[in-house]
């Protein structure tokens, strides 16, 4: 923050990225808005013809839409770890990439939040597995982990998206006091009123507090629950108890990544260079190192496991996994997870912006490969005479690259729509550095 | 604001300038520094002065012993939902397992373990939920605009301090801003 000096300029950096954007902006909305046409398109004729579009079939039964599913919810994870964990570890650069954050994560969940529904292939009855009740007393089957999913990722996302909410209100009443036209009645709409009274702060700094430790249980219980999908099953290479943190450890892997791709091109594009600085980018690629180590950590306990078992059917399943049909997969899940990032040992590195978004992209490639790896080597079961093998088609490509479109188009909508700084909590932190600067010039 | 005299032994002056039961002007006073705003307010507390505001763009927590209200309900708020959330994830998916009480695979109906997930993410939901609405209930969330009163610059890079008078008490609640060194002070 070595130009933003004062409140004011803060307030300008921040808001100015408000100001009405260019044709260049509209132009690329209107590039993805093509790819999300097409993607509904291909889903509405899924709905037509049937999921046969979809390569999904005896033995994998969950094909690309789980894959993404579990992508994309564990995209969402690292929001929450920088908004809420990190809060209540009162570390302080968080506050200058926390709101960007929480909106990735709000995103990523309606991202992840698409292909359930397309999966089921009967869209229409989606409704069945919400606790309600009804004539027939027919209720969901709560010991069911997909029932269990459905609630664990509904609560995540309307608790990321009242945090998020809350979080941005008094940034919304700065924007509404900034603003002119039909855009001050919007954010006079969504500020809700705040007018930076005492009496409102009050609330809400409790309220935020109670947010951050209410939404940390959910950054370990999120995943967990999603890989209980997998091993409550007994099928070999998923049947197994690593699975919860393994999973967690993936997911903030890959949503740490993600911020960093987000953000690179954020903070020049919106000029925020003085308040995101490469300090930041630096601390989530420290902390990208961390994830990798753990992960590889799980990928080989796995492996163990899976050996020292003496169990037939799981080592061959591992050996196979390997070595077999997906072994180009498996490789490059573990290069792109576990050895690339610890190339962020090195500082200039971590500290170059090709490298850091080469190195994040990388990253996120790995994070899906490793949701293929594990969802499609269903094709691998107890017996040879059901083998078979997983590719997606090209109905399933469309989708996905849909969703990937679906899911910038709205982070670049939010990053010229709402403030994308929490302006509060930077001149909170300024107010801080004041104060310790203070006491030790006293 | 409810307008009232908390302390009748303050002096006179205080007395005569809180009495009316409804604020007809604003006094404003504006700060640069949240230290100047805190001094202020506890200056105003020590005079015993219930009608008094303070606005900044900083959470104004550091200024809470110089202002009369202190704390918050959401915290218990939250605990009672999440309590809700528990005991309601819990009853929800015991309850609508008996209502569907065939024996698969001998196995009973109910089963604890497997509903510790719904009682755990219902606590959560239900206390977040509680939460907001707990905040927008002391916060008086609404989607109108600011009154008059409210300046812009509260939300950038000024301190407020609103003394809430009547129209013949205007001069007792100026001498007061005066006497907290505020840097300039408005009426409305």
């Amino acid at each position: 923050m070595a130009e933003a000096t004062s409140f004011a300029k803060i307030n300008d950096t921040v808001l100015s990225t408000l100001d009405p954007p260019g044709k260049k902006y509209w132009l690329v909305i209107g590039l993805l808005l093509c790819f999300v046409a097409a993607m509904f398109l291909t889903v509405g004729y899924q709905v037509l013809v049937g999921i046969g579009i979809a390569g999904m079939n005896h033995p994998v039964g969950w094909g690309s839409y789980i894959v993404n599913f579990v992508f994309w919810v564990g995209i969402a994870h690292s929001g929450t770890l920088i908004s809420a964990v990190l809060y209540l570890f009162k570390v302080r650069w968080r506050t200058a990439i926390c709101r960007s954050s929480e909106a990735m994560t709000v995103i990523a969940v309606m991202t992840a939040g698409l292909f359930p529904l397309f999966h089921l292939g009967r869209i229409w009855v989606f409704w069945w597995l919400m606790p309600y009740p009804n004539a027939a007393d027919l209720w969901p089957n709560f010991k069911s982990p997909l029932v269990w999913d459905v609630i664990a990722v509904t609560t995540y996302f309307t608790v990321s998206a009242m945090f998020f909410y809350l979080g941005m209100i008094p940034d919304l009443a700065a924007a509404r006091d900034r603003a002119t036209g039909w855009r001050k009645k919007f954010y006079t709409i969504i500020s809700l009123g705040w007018q930076q009274r005492y009496e409102q702060w009050r609330h809400y700094a409790r309220a935020y507090a109670c947010f951050a430790c209410l939404a940390t249980p959910l950054v370990v219980s999120v995943h967990s629950v999603v890989s209980w999908d997998f091993a409550m099953s007994i099928l070999p290479g998923w049947h197994t108890t690593i699975f919860a943190p393994y999973f967690v450890a993936g997911a903030i892997h890959s949503g740490l990544a993600m911020v960093i791709t987000l953000l690179l091109p954020m903070r020049k594009l919106l000029k925020l260079e003085s308040i995101i600085t490469m300090t930041h980018l630096e601390r989530m690629a420290q902390l990208n190192i961390l994830m990798a180590l753990i992960i590889g950590y799980a990928y080989g306990t796995e492996v163990f496991i899976a050996a020292y078992s003496i169990n037939q059917f799981e080592w061959e399943f591992f050996l196979w996994r390997m070595f077999g049909d997906y072994a180009v997969h498996y490789w490059i899940m573990v290069a792109c997870n576990c050895v690339i990032p610890l190339l962020f040992f090195f500082k200039k590195i971590r500290t170059n912006w090709v490298s850091l978004l080469v190195i994040s992209l990388l990253i996120n490639v790995g994070m899906w490969m490793e949701r293929f790896v594990i969802i499609a080597s269903t094709a691998h079961d107890f017996l040879p005479s059901s083998w078979g093998l997983y590719a997606l088609t090209p109905a399933e490509w469309i989708i996905m690259v849909g969703a990937f479109a679906w899911f910038f188009m709205l982070f670049l909508l939010f990053a010229k729509h709402l403030p994308s700084v929490a302006i509060s909590e930077i001149k909170e932190l300024k107010l801080h550095e004041a104060h310790l600067d203070r006491e030790h010039a006293g | 604001m409810r307008l009232a005299i908390l302390d009748k032994m303050q002096p006179e002056a205080v007395q005569r300038l809180f009495e009316a039961k409804r604020p007809e002007v604003t006094v404003a006073g504006t700060f640069s520094d949240i230290h100047a705003l805190e001094q202020a307010a506890q200056r105003l507390k020590d005079a015993h002065l219930a009608e008094y505001e303070a606005f900044g763009p900083v959470p104004l927590v550091e200024i809470e012993s110089g202002m009369r209200r202190q704390g918050s309900f959401v915290r218990a708020v939250a605990t009672m939902g999440g309590v809700a959330g528990v005991v309601g994830g819990f009853a929800l998916a015991l309850w609508s397992s008996t209502l569907y009480d065939l024996v698969v695979g001998g196995k009973p109906p109910t089963a604890l373990v497997p509903y510790v997930v719904v009682g755990y993410e219902l606590t959560i939901l239900v206390a977040c939920i509680s939460t907001f609405i707990a905040t927008g209930h002391g916060a008086k969330f609404l989607p109108v605009p600011p009154p008059p009163e409210f300046m812009a610059r509260y939300s950038s890079d000024t301190f407020g301090l609103h003394l809430y008078c009547t129209k013949t008490q205007v001069d007792e609640a100026r001498r007061l801003l005066e006497e907290s060194e505020a840097e300039e002070i408005h009426e409305f």
